[in-house]
């Protein structure tokens, strides 16, 4: 059976301890039970009871915080959505890059239905300078095909006239454009001809 | 601690290996005892790695001194561990009290000590070893469960108290401000809670 008195004198020690150890005790009462640690087995008891259950228990409540993260860690969701969206820079220079080198190609294409080419040699300068332009702009739509979908809903004709035909990456330049050509050809004259030839 | 050269050579012994008696019987003793004469060291100095060289300090010591009980005690290759063990009275105390002694040297060569036992135990600024380190012994993971059992049974008001000192290191005076309680009120709560959580960590020891 527990002795009531020893019990008594046993938490008033513990209690001296858990004080001692959490530094809630004054100088004056840190020096007092220091002395008595040195020679009171019991008080050293206590004292080595008092950590153990107090990091025990810290540990617990780590664990149980440690347990809770899950839900918080979906609460971090809305950074990861931040950092996918961090990459909108990028993705914003493809469009415009693509966007420029099709406005670039437009131009182009309207400056060729104005001009009188003089020489054979400028239209044949003309059609390269439009197919790689042509083949450039094909190409970064084929590397980011879904980034796209305006531009090439963009590259349909006014209502009213026909769809134009469908880009043939393979042959380089599509045939409305070469067909293009050989109207403009056609207008120039004798000079087609040497260009044939 | 497997430090033989002070102990005398023997032959392989009744124990089955060539390892002294003094040795195991020190590695006996530092099993039974070394944890709670840690934990006493963290409580005195504050310091986990300090009381860790303590402890290393105390049982060198005490291997010396089985090693000349060994000899004055024990005849060569007849004793065992637990028999050298048997002619030292109270070899619990005389661990506590010269890891006192030699914690207090330690506390004498630091100046800061006083500002130190202005600081709990289980404040997070104070260092902490890996989690390699002693913690493991000391808290061991099945320790924690029960603990945290025991944390889990506990009244609501006394959990919250025992959660606002420990895990959040607030003073008994700011628990009590905060909660709008008397003083001796939160510290009547944390003296039943930390009773409770003795008595838990009790029982799972005599379980082990």
């Amino acid at each position: 059976m527990i002795d009531e008195s020893q019990n008594s004198l046993s938490d008033g020690l513990s209690w001296l301890a858990l004080r001692y150890i959490g530094g809630e005790m004054t100088e004056a009462e840190a020096a007092v039970f220091e002395q008595r640690l040195g020679t009171d087995e019991a008080a050293c008891e206590a004292v080595s009871t008092a950590v153990q259950v107090s990091l025990a228990a810290q540990a617990a409540f780590d664990s149980e915080a440690s347990r809770s993260l899950p839900a918080s860690n979906n609460k971090t969701q809305p950074v990861v959505i931040t950092r996918v969206a961090s990459h909108g820079p990028a993705r914003s220079a493809r469009w415009i890059s693509l966007s420029v080198s099709a406005l670039a190609l437009l131009l182009v294409l309207a400056a060729a239905n104005f001009r009188q080419p003089e020489t054979a040699s400028s239209d044949a300068e003309l059609a390269r300078e439009l197919a790689v332009l042509w083949t450039e702009a094909g190409l970064a739509a084929e590397l980011d095909e879904t980034e796209m979908p305006t531009i090439v809903e963009n590259n349909s004709a006014e209502p009213g006239e026909e769809r134009l035909p469908p880009v043939d990456l393979v042959a380089g330049v599509p045939k409305w454009m070469l067909v293009a050509l050989e109207t403009q050809r056609g207008e120039a004259g004798d000079d087609d001809e040497i260009l044939e030839n | 601690m497997t430090d033989s050269s002070s102990g005398p050579e023997r032959a392989p012994g009744s124990e089955g290996d060539d390892t002294p008696v003094h040795v195991k019987a020190v590695e006996a003793l530092y099993r039974e005892h070394g944890t709670d004469l840690e934990a006493f060291l963290i409580g005195v100095l504050r310091d986990r790695h300090q009381a860790s060289e303590v402890v290393q300090v105390v049982f060198r010591k005490a291997l010396e001194f089985l090693a000349e009980l060994e000899t004055s005690e024990l005849k060569a290759a007849e004793g065992t561990a637990d028999e050298l063990l048997s002619k030292w009275q109270s070899p619990r105390g005389w661990l506590f009290r010269v890891g006192w002694n030699e914690a207090m040297l330690v506390r004498r060569v630091q100046t800061r000590h006083q500002n130190l036992l202005q600081k709990a135990v289980w404040n997070r600024d104070l260092d902490r070893p890996e989690p390699t380190g002693p913690e493991s012994r000391l808290v061991q993971g099945e320790t924690v469960e029960a603990v945290r059992k025991a944390i889990g049974d506990l009244p609501e008001e006394q959990r919250n108290v025992v959660h606002s000192r420990i895990y959040e290191d607030k003073t008994f005076a700011v628990i009590a401000e905060e909660l709008g309680l008397p003083l001796g009120t939160v510290l009547t709560r944390m003296r039943l809670a930390m009773q409770k959580l003795e008595r838990a960590l009790a029982r799972h020891r005599d379980t082990e």
